[in-house]
């Protein structure tokens, strides 16, 4: 290895370092001074996540080598949010929720501040332009760029940035509760000022490095796997492979409840590999360059196996098996009527087959896991990029025998997690075996490429369906047949996408005769698990495209077919008639026909139609398309959450949830604080550490705000009342004598004195003498909670793109989300949650794919061959309304729904129906739309392809 | 940033399978150890790069550092011209400018004599990468990496640049249509591993120091249009210069296409078939199906990049009809 002198100014400080040639500017700010901002997204020069200003230009340090930059002046997000200058960008991001994970925030932040200093009033244009180097999963783009524009407005004193504040509906000013007021973030001044702390930036002594070794082809015996090599190499500190555990090989839950399945996966590869980058060795080194080194000594010795890659082809039997039998799983059936009767009788009858491509989760930081064992306490503690804190820990006591206080998970800054970080992986398994064999703390990060083949993907799915309508437009009955391909292995909700398609198909409409079969089938790729607007976002384009065709059949308004098909509101609560899980499900509240008039009114439905209508005649190919759906929300087991009031009066508030960026900080927060009667500012929120709560399912399914949000409710109900009962022992009154206001505690009747919460909490606190009638010390209660029912949110997206006939190019240029998921705890952050969503949905239905080769490779690899929408894939105008008086659930405390996934899953769709509004195709059937694929159903005529 | 090209690129090419899918499972982000140097004198770096047979150049390194990370190259020595003091300049001639090795993308970009005097390349700069690798890449770089996709070295073989190459043998002058090589027969049918670099004819232990463009005659008109999945991920692509002479009509017409091979490619028949027209609709329409014609033959030969190759005559045809609309 050779060293060199560097001599860097970073930050304005002079730095003399001596460091490897091939060790990067980003590895040496990150590592050598800590300046941990920095964030690795890509390693490609792709994400803008590692953003630094080096010698006054912006450039990826990622793709720069620290012995290229000797001698020249750094300014990273540190230098950069430390200065005057950064304040009013700070404040509009905060105000105008222009971060979530905070991940990508350094380097947006650092290019929007540099877009500032040499142009203060940039047009949205501009700000589009300058940020076209960075990606975000989180935003969709909008906040980001409304942000942009506010600080620049907010610095010139032509607006106080008030103006460019989120349309935040109906909790206006009148409301001075904490719940449902758009309360800018707490979590956001420490992201704003690099103090995000995601899994790769902890630093412990003496940490050592983990690299996978990962299959290099898709299917194959393990003839062996030869680590002679490695272990030759002084440098090596551990090298396992599954021989390493003999027959105490971990395998991963395959099953939420009940035995373990045959299809399950083991952490590393034993005698079979079943797909591409299936996890076969590890090593471990000082460093992850040496890692790296020692991973590439690994010798696989494979005898190749055909790779099963066709879901048909499994189906029709013609496949090797590759679990059991190899026959496809049945997996649900959901039914309701008699759909083989209505379509025998139904006036119109057709046929559709749909598809939805295999995609990845991709949040901006990838997985990671920093393992300790204790020694003097034999325990074990690790932090994870992860939704779940509780099943992570859960797994590792399974996997490696350890009592429950022998494992403490605790949740970092999560980089985002879009459901393919909801389940324990082979990773976290190998690590903190590995960190209670070494002794020592050990740390593995997912490079981009892992990501693509080691992150468990989703949909993939087949739908073939079957609709008989009558002449009005009415959708009598459906038959929908889907086939979803897992990949490889079975993993614990690896059978919810199937689940969920079978039974979600007909949504917001009545549809009285319905029959849903699904079944899966494993083939040689990576596992797929959930991803965000699992299952029914497929379902909704199914069923979104089926009335589009019947209007289209009809020479029916797209619109009036919706509003003739919808449950009406009179008809709530519908049930479904249609068990999946344990429950039958139950539509509770709202007015879908009325939700869709309003998103009509508000996008100018008519006028849209007129200027399409005359475009069209100029040449252009312009489609509106529309979106209706409802999602059904906090699927699972209950939620705890804990509230503690010290004798300073702050409360601090405890769940089990693992938040990415949905801001838990600060809803649980305003939950509590509206329970008890103080200001968010004096609560405390600490998510996803496995000491604190005993329990809870994690942050998955849209149930956190549902789910947990209840639980805080609870909990904080428990303690208000224990806290009232002291006050009136304190008075000397009954409990019903006691008011609480924002001031405190105090009697009806009496002397007019009012007691703090901190009074009161002193009074059961470390006292001589607990007041008359209390009994027990201390503040504090548990909450726990789970819906009786599942709440089911709904909305429509309106989209409207234009199409280029001579590329196949689609230009998003407008798009309207409307909402209603129930009580909104912060509309704010709700905002956030459907802009980000509806990016998502961009994704789904233009750009991302996973396919693979004839030998099983898969296509994705970077995000070059994996492209996730940028900001300018974004329509300039898109706009998210909430409804004005939502409908709330009577199954949580505060009716709140959930509304994670929602917006994936009308945008998906909402987008899909605007092409094929544009291109006048029946033919629109696949996912994404792609300009490839759009170009060769342009060029194939094609009236009707089924 | 240069790459000094080892003459080995075919068996380059067979040996990538396996290792190319080892990386391609991940596991590889930081590159493989290597020397470095960082030469004050063009000599002492051509010196380095003879004595050391698998010695590489680096500049920007925005092509470079990705292959280094993945492994795709594991070089024993990186040569860094960075010092080396007489790649920084560009050289305005009075037909041509002479861009220096270590002379950036985006240093280029902001001087508006470019956008003046080499419109073509002006108006692609904006087009490559995102403004963070332009700050560091250069058009050296771009142009001995060739990546699919690239838009320099399309513009170089269009306007049929040279690039000027030093080597331990002395300097010489490579014109742009000698300097990029079709792919062998044996590749065709197996593009699946990427080559690590583009079959250029440059030597091995030769330096890129500079690339030569002539500057666009009066009345000249350019367009770049591409593709892209999202803006800078560009799939495909077609950039135009057509220069009207003293009767309006076209007397200089150069036409390159994006995205369909491993090298840039030159439409020369679209090219005769615009010189001498009336620049219109008429013209363009023909310039595109002149295209279509000629990738038609290159496809009996070659694999081609099967969108790029369906939309190469629209492409052609929107670069021609907006270079047209700067002449006019």
């Amino acid at each position: 290895m050779t060293e060199h002198p560097v001599r860097l100014v970073v930050n304005g400080r002079e730095r003399e370092l001596t460091v490897p040639a091939r060790r990067s500017l980003a590895d040496v700010l990150r590592d050598d001074l800590n300046l941990t901002a920095t964030h690795l997204g890509c390693e490609q020069g792709a994400c803008g996540a590692c953003t630094v200003r080096l010698d006054g230009e912006l450039v990826p340090s990622c793709l720069v080598l620290a012995v290229q930059a000797d001698g020249g002046e750094v300014e990273t997000f540190e230098g950069v949010a430390g200065q005057p200058g950064f304040a009013p960008l700070a404040r509009a991001f905060n105000e105008n929720h222009g971060l979530q994970c905070g991940f990508c925030t350094p380097g947006v932040a650092t290019t929007a501040h540099d877009l500032l200093s040499r142009e203060p009033a940039p047009t949205d244009s501009q700000i589009r332009q300058a940020l076209g180097g960075h990606l975000c999963r989180c935003t969709g783009y909008v906040n980001i760029v409304k942000s942009v524009a506010a600080a620049a407005a907010a610095a010139s004193g032509t607006a106080d940035g008030a103006g460019h504040r989120a349309d935040t509906g109906s909790a206006g000013p009148a409301s001075r509760r904490p719940f449902g007021a758009p309360l800018p973030r707490k979590e956001d001044a420490r992201l704003l000022r690099g103090d995000g702390r995601y899994v790769a930036d902890l630093r412990r002594h003496g940490t050592v490095h983990a690299a996978i070794v990962r299959s290099p082809v898709a299917h194959a015996y393990i003839r062996s796997v030869d680590t002679t090599a490695v272990e030759a190499d002084g440098r090596a500190i551990a090298v396992v492979t599954a021989d390493t555990f003999g027959a105490d090989l971990p395998y991963l839950p395959s099953a939420l409840a009940g035995p373990p399945l045959p299809s399950g996966q083991p952490v590393l590869a034993a005698g079979r590999i079943r797909y591409f980058g299936e996890p076969v060795a590890v090593v471990v080194a000082a460093d992850r360059y040496v890692a790296e080194d020692l991973a590439a000594l690994v010798r696989l010795d494979l005898d190749p196996l055909p790779p099963v890659l066709d879901p048909g082809a499994v189906v029709r039997g013609e496949t090797a098996a590759l679990h059991g039998d190899g026959r496809p799983e049945h997996v649900v059936s959901a039914a309701r009527g008699d759909a083989a009767g209505a379509l025998a009788r139904a006036p119109h009858v057709r046929q559709a087959t749909f598809t939805v491509a295999r995609q990845a989760g991709t949040p901006l930081e990838t997985r990671g896991i920093l393992a300790e064992w204790d020694v003097a306490r034999s325990r074990l503690t690790v932090h994870t990029s992860t939704q779940v804190p509780h099943s992570v820990k859960q797994g590792l006591r399974n996997a490696l025998g350890l009592a429950e206080d022998a494992v403490h998970v605790v949740l970092p800054d999560v980089g985002g997690g879009f459901g393919v970080k909801l389940m324990i992986y082979p990773e976290e398994i190998v690590v903190a075996w590995l960190a209670r064999q070494l002794r020592r703390p050990v740390s593995w990060i997912e490079d981009r490429a892992e990501h693509f083949v080691a992150t468990t993907h989703g949909r993939d799915q087949r739908y073939d369906v079957e609709f008989g309508y009558d002449s009005s437009g009415r959708i009598l009955a459906i038959r929908n047949r889907v086939l979803t391909d897992v990949g490889a292995y079975r993993l614990a909700q690896g059978s919810v996408e199937a689940s969920i398609a079978a039974q979600a198909v007909p949504g917001p409409y009545r549809v009285p005769d319905y029959e849903g079969t699904s079944e899966l089938v494993y083939t040689n790729k990576t596992p797929a698990n959930p991803f965000r607007g699992v299952g029914q976002a497929p379902a909704t384009f199914v069923m979104e495209r089926i009335v589009d065709i019947v209007a289209s059949d009809l020479g029916l308004d797209p619109a009036e077919v919706r509003l003739r098909n919808a449950i009406g509101p009179d008809e709530l609560p519908f049930a479904t008639g249609m068990t999946t899980a344990l429950k039958e499900a139950v539509y509770d509240s709202g007015d879908y026909p009325g939700l869709l008039r309003k998103t009509l009114e508000i996008a100018g439905y008519d006028e849209l139609r007129a200027e399409q209508e005359a475009a069209r005649e100029s040449g252009r190919l312009i489609g509106i398309g529309l979106g209706l759906f409802v999602e059904t929300v906090a699927a699972g087991i209950e939620e705890i959450a804990t509230v503690r009031v010290d004798e300073q009066g702050k409360v601090a508030v405890h769940t089990a949830t693992g938040p990415s960026g949905q801001g838990h900080q600060t809803i649980f927060a305003q939950v509590a604080a509206d329970e008890l009667h103080v200001s968010t500012d004096d609560v405390t929120v600490v998510n996803g550490d496995t000491d604190r709560v005993r329990w809870g399912m994690g942050t998955l399914a849209s149930r956190s705000a549902a789910a947990a949000g209840s639980a805080v409710r609870l909990a904080a109900r428990s303690v208000r009342q224990q806290a009232t009962a002291v006050a009136a022992g304190l008075f000397g009154t009954d409990p019903a004598e006691v008011t609480l206001t924002g001031a405190g505690f105090a009697a009806a009747t009496g002397s007019g004195t009012v007691l703090s919460w901190a009074d009161v909490a002193r009074a059961v606190g470390l006292v001589p003498v607990l007041p008359p009638g209390i009994t027990e010390r201390g503040l504090e209660a548990a909450g726990v909670f789970q819906p009786e029912q599942e709440p089911v949110s709904y909305g429509a997206h309106l989209s409207v793109v234009e199409v280029d006939p001579g590329t196949g190019q689609v230009t998003p240029l407008r798009h309207v989300a409307v909402d209603d998921c129930g009580a909104v705890i912060n509309p704010l952050i709700l905002d956030g949650q459907i802009h980000g969503g509806t990016g998502i949905g961009l994704g789904d239905a233009l750009l991302e794919e996973i396919t693979y080769d004839e030998r099983g490779r898969p296509s994705a690899t970077s995000f070059s061959t994996y492209v996730i929408p940028g900001v300018a894939n974004v329509a300039p105008d898109v706009t998210v309304h909430l409804v004005d008086d939502p409908a709330l659930t009577p199954w949580t405390t505060d009716g709140v729904k959930g509304a994670g996934e929602g917006s994936v899953i009308g945008s998906t769709a909402a987008i899909a129906n605007a092409i094929a509004d544009a291109v006048g195709a029946d033919a629109v059937t696949d996912l994404p739309l792609t300009p490839d694929r759009l170009l060769r159903l342009l060029r194939v005529p094609q009236p009707h392809a089924f | 940033m240069v790459l000094s090209v080892p003459g080995r690129q075919h068996e380059h090419h067979q040996t990538q399978g396996e290792a190319g899918d080892r990386r391609a499972a991940g596991t590889v982000v930081k590159p493989s150890d290597f020397a470095y140097a960082s030469p004050t004198a063009l000599a002492e770096a051509t010196g380095l790069l003879a004595r050391h047979e698998d010695a590489i150049v680096i500049a920007g390194g925005q092509s470079l550092l990705p292959l280094l990370k993945t492994r795709q190259i594991t070089p024993s020595l990186l040569v860094d011209l960075r010092r080396v003091e007489s790649l920084g300049d560009v050289a305005w001639g009075t037909d041509t400018v002479t861009i220096g090795a270590t002379v950036t993308q985006r240093h280029l970009e902001l001087d508006s004599l470019i956008a003046q005097r080499v419109p073509l390349l002006g108006r692609v700069l904006p087009l490559i990468g995102q403004r963070q690798t332009r700050a560091r890449g250069t058009v050296a770089g771009s142009v001995a990496q060739a990546q699919r996709g690239a838009e320099i070295p399309a513009v170089l073989v269009s306007l049929d640049g040279t690039v000027h190459v030093t080597g331990e043998a002395g300097r010489r002058s490579i014109a742009a249509a000698d300097f990029y090589l079709a792919p062998p027969p044996a590749a065709l049918g197996a593009p699946a591993a990427p080559l690590t670099a583009p079959l250029t004819t440059l030597r091995r232990g030769e330096i890129i120091t500079a690339v030569e463009l002539p500057l666009a005659p009066p009345r000249t008109g350019t367009g770049a249009v591409e593709v892209a999945w999202r803006p800078n991920v560009s799939v495909a692509g077609a950039l135009a210069q057509v220069a009207a002479g003293p009767d309006g009509r076209v007397g200089d017409a150069r036409i390159a296409l994006i995205g369909l091979a491993d090298r840039p490619l030159r439409a020369a028949a679209a090219e005769r078939a615009l010189t001498g027209a009336v620049p219109g609709d008429g013209a363009a329409q023909e310039a595109g199906a002149a295209v279509e014609d000629e990738i038609e033959r290159l496809a009996d030969a070659e694999e081609l990049h099967p969108y790029a190759r369906r939309v190469a005559a629209e492409l052609t045809r929107r670069a021609v009809a907006i270079a047209f609309q700067e002449v006019s």
